[in-house]
């Protein structure tokens, strides 16, 4: 349980908070144009570290492995929303830059990262260790 | 503007904070400890917050706790936990210095990091966003600059009060009723005054209306004005606080004495933004910022059908502001009684006292200040010393404070008015300049009316400016003659009427009077 609940919490942290950020920070005047931007960012460099960059993609593909390793399988929501990101972002990187079908992949990517946000935290609630009984 | 240190291995942060939060100077990121430490170094103390990630993918050389030989899975914990070591660096070399923690505190035990509550805060990336942070960081950094103090109000440097400073200051700006709740003596009506409408940004009056002193017939007309013969008596046109207040803020105290009419046409005023006066048919617009403060449990009166539900919801309770009690705040006591000391100090009938006692000493005199707590006072020229030594201090915090701060307040004033009249006339010591408050004048200040030998008089202190009217001196002598038998009597006004009037049916004289006087009822009762 608690290996799990490492698991949800890097989960939550690595693509949940940062596969968004640059799109929840964005001020509410910000322009469709820089919306766009911050969503390429936040989808398609998610993580730099000393391995260089990692899309969100890959990153969700990591986790994919690591969750069926630990037996959480298909048809579990936060799986469910981690391929359909993965996909999103795979679409993504096809689509060629400021083309409609890119614009469209934009918005497939924004809304796969809002789902996968809100199923790692759920996971994230599920796998907490039970408070101790102060008894 | 804020000087905040960002320490973040990524640089997306530091990208979105100058856009979302214009108003403060960002710094870093520093993406390690070394490099923290570095900025820390070069900025020395100009630093006001430090804003903290948590997971650092840094090389491990880089990272505070790596040791040759780790395994990649310790490595990798360190990694993920680095902010945490980080902020256990920081807080050796900085102890108070404020840092925001960018993650939840689940898990963390601040004790083990060296950490503590005051100067550091965990905000859960679930709430993080710019508007959160940014009142993060204004809590912070008036705490950390000392604004300890808004005019007459005394907030210290404690984080709760900090935080309630913030969001008062937040409700001051907004068109919606402020709710403010707490026990009696708590400063409701000074934060009506000094905060709300400081803040509010409105050029228009204050006007305070205390409705416990109020007769409720005569309420609504006070409120909301009336023509000329609207009720008996109404001699002419009369504008009501509503109107007074227009362009500012009406303050509202005791709001559960609102009676059923007044609570109407309050409802009614706050849904149409326009006030009727009594026995008129025209409506005049007015622009009134509300401030509403009471002691009772509004909600509880709701439920038993005395206040009106709609009229409740109309007044904004989902945030409405409690104040803590003297007793429940965490309190730097120096700092707060050598206010209270400087406020009283600073009144007329203190100050001629003040000269008084100079011209006796032969002090050449140019300003009075205070020295609260232990050490001697320094001498400086021409300057007066107010001294609570340290025992002095100590009694004051020992004593419950049922009337909280402005029991606190009197107290203070009364000791400074008390040791500067004892030591007129007497003859100087070696340190003329300095006149202390001792620990005998606090214990016969401090000591309850009931502690008084059984069949001797009680001592009633009375408050005189210069110029006082003979009917204000009157008043006083009233006010404190009326607690006190309200106190012995276990507030039965038919006993009252007989010792004072000596007929027991003159209760509701005496209840009147009292009302006259400014008393009231909820907060004697309260002392019973």
């Amino acid at each position: 349980m608690s290996e799990l609940h490492d698991l949800a919490k890097r989960l939550h942290h690595d693509l949940g908070k940062y596969a968004t950020l640059q799109s929840r920070w964005l001020p509410p005047d910000a322009s469709i144009e820089e919306r766009e931007e911050a969503a390429r960012a936040d989808l398609l460099a998610t993580a730099r570290g000393p391995d260089g960059v990692r899309d969100a993609g890959v990153i969700a593909w990591a986790f994919l492995e690591d969750l069926g390793r630990l037996g959480v399988g298909d048809g579990v929501p936060v799986v469910v929303a981690l391929r359909g990101l993965a996909d999103a972002v795979e679409t993504l990187r096809a689509a060629d830059e400021g083309t409609a079908a890119a614009h469209a992949a934009v918005q497939g990517g924004v809304e796969a990262a809002a789902a996968l946000r809100t199923a790692s935290r759920a996971f994230l609630a599920s796998t907490r260790p039970p408070e101790p009984d102060p008894l | 503007m804020a000087d905040i240190l960002l320490v973040d291995d990524q640089d997306r942060f530091a990208r979105l904070l100058p856009r979302a939060i214009p108003e403060h100077r960002f710094l870093g990121p520093a993406r390690s400890w070394a490099e923290a430490r570095e900025v820390l170094r070069e900025e020395r103390g100009r630093i006001d917050v430090v804003l903290l990630d948590v997971h650092f993918d840094i090389p491990e050389a880089e990272l505070v706790g790596f040791e040759e030989g780790m395994s990649a899975k310790a490595v990798d914990g360190l990694r993920r936990n680095q902010g945490l070591r980080i902020l256990s660096a920081l807080r050796r070399s900085h102890p108070d210095l404020p840092v925001v923690v960018m993650t939840s505190r689940e898990g963390v035990s601040l004790q083990e990091l060296g950490a503590d509550e005051e100067y550091t805060t965990f905000l859960d990336d679930d709430d993080l966003d710019a508007q959160v942070l940014r009142s993060q960081i204004e809590t912070m950094v008036a705490a950390r600059r000392g604004e300890e103090t808004d005019g007459a109000v005394f907030w210290g440097t404690g984080l709760a009060m900090q935080r309630l400073r913030q969001r008062l200051r937040v409700l001051a700006r907004g068109r919606l009723p402020v709710v403010l709740l707490g026990p009696t003596g708590t400063g409701k009506s000074l934060l009506a005054r000094h905060v709300v409408h400081a803040r509010s940004g409105r050029g228009g009056r204050f006007v305070a209306v205390d409705l416990a002193t109020l007769p409720s017939d005569l309420m609504a007309a006070h409120l909301f004005g009336a023509v000329r013969g609207a009720y008996t008596g109404s001699v002419g046109d009369r504008e009501g606080a509503f109107e007074a207040a227009d362009g500012g803020t009406l303050f509202l105290d005791e709001v559960g004495n609102l009676s059923s009419d007044a609570q109407k046409m309050l409802l009614s005023v706050l849904q149409d933004g326009a006030v009727t006066r009594l026995g008129d048919l025209k409506e005049r617009p007015v622009d009134v910022k509300l401030v509403v403060a009471t002691n009772e449990d509004l909600s509880a009166r709701v439920r038993d059908g005395t206040f009106r539900a709609d009229l409740y919801m109309r007044l904004n309770p989902a945030v409405a502001v409690t104040l803590p009690s003297l007793v429940e705040r965490q309190l730097d006591w120096t700092k707060l009684v050598a206010f209270l000391v400087e406020q009283a100090l600073a009144r007329p009938y203190l100050r001629d006292l003040v000269d008084e006692y100079a011209a006796g000493v032969d002090l050449p005199l140019r300003r009075v200040k205070s020295h609260v707590g232990s050490g001697t006072p320094e001498r400086r020229p021409r300057t007066l010393c107010l001294h609570f030594p340290e025992r002095t201090l100590r009694r004051l915090r020992q004593h419950p404070w049922p009337g909280n701060l402005r029991e606190l307040s009197m107290v203070v004033e009364n000791a400074a008015l008390f040791a500067l009249s004892e030591a007129i006339g007497v003859e100087a010591g070696e340190r003329p300049d300095v006149v202390v408050v001792r620990r005998k004048l606090l214990d016969d200040l401090l000591r309850g009316p009931d502690d008084g030998p059984d069949g001797a008089g009680q001592r009633l202190e009375v408050h005189i400016t210069p110029h006082d009217t003979l009917n204000r001196v009157a008043v006083s002598c009233e006010t404190q003659y009326f607690t006190q038998l309200y106190l012995q009597e276990r507030g039965d006004f038919g006993r009252m009427a007989a010792l004072l009037l000596d007929d027991p049916e003159a209760g509701r004289k005496v209840q009147l009077r009292f009302n006259q006087l400014g008393l009231k009822v909820r907060e004697l009762k309260a002392r019973l």
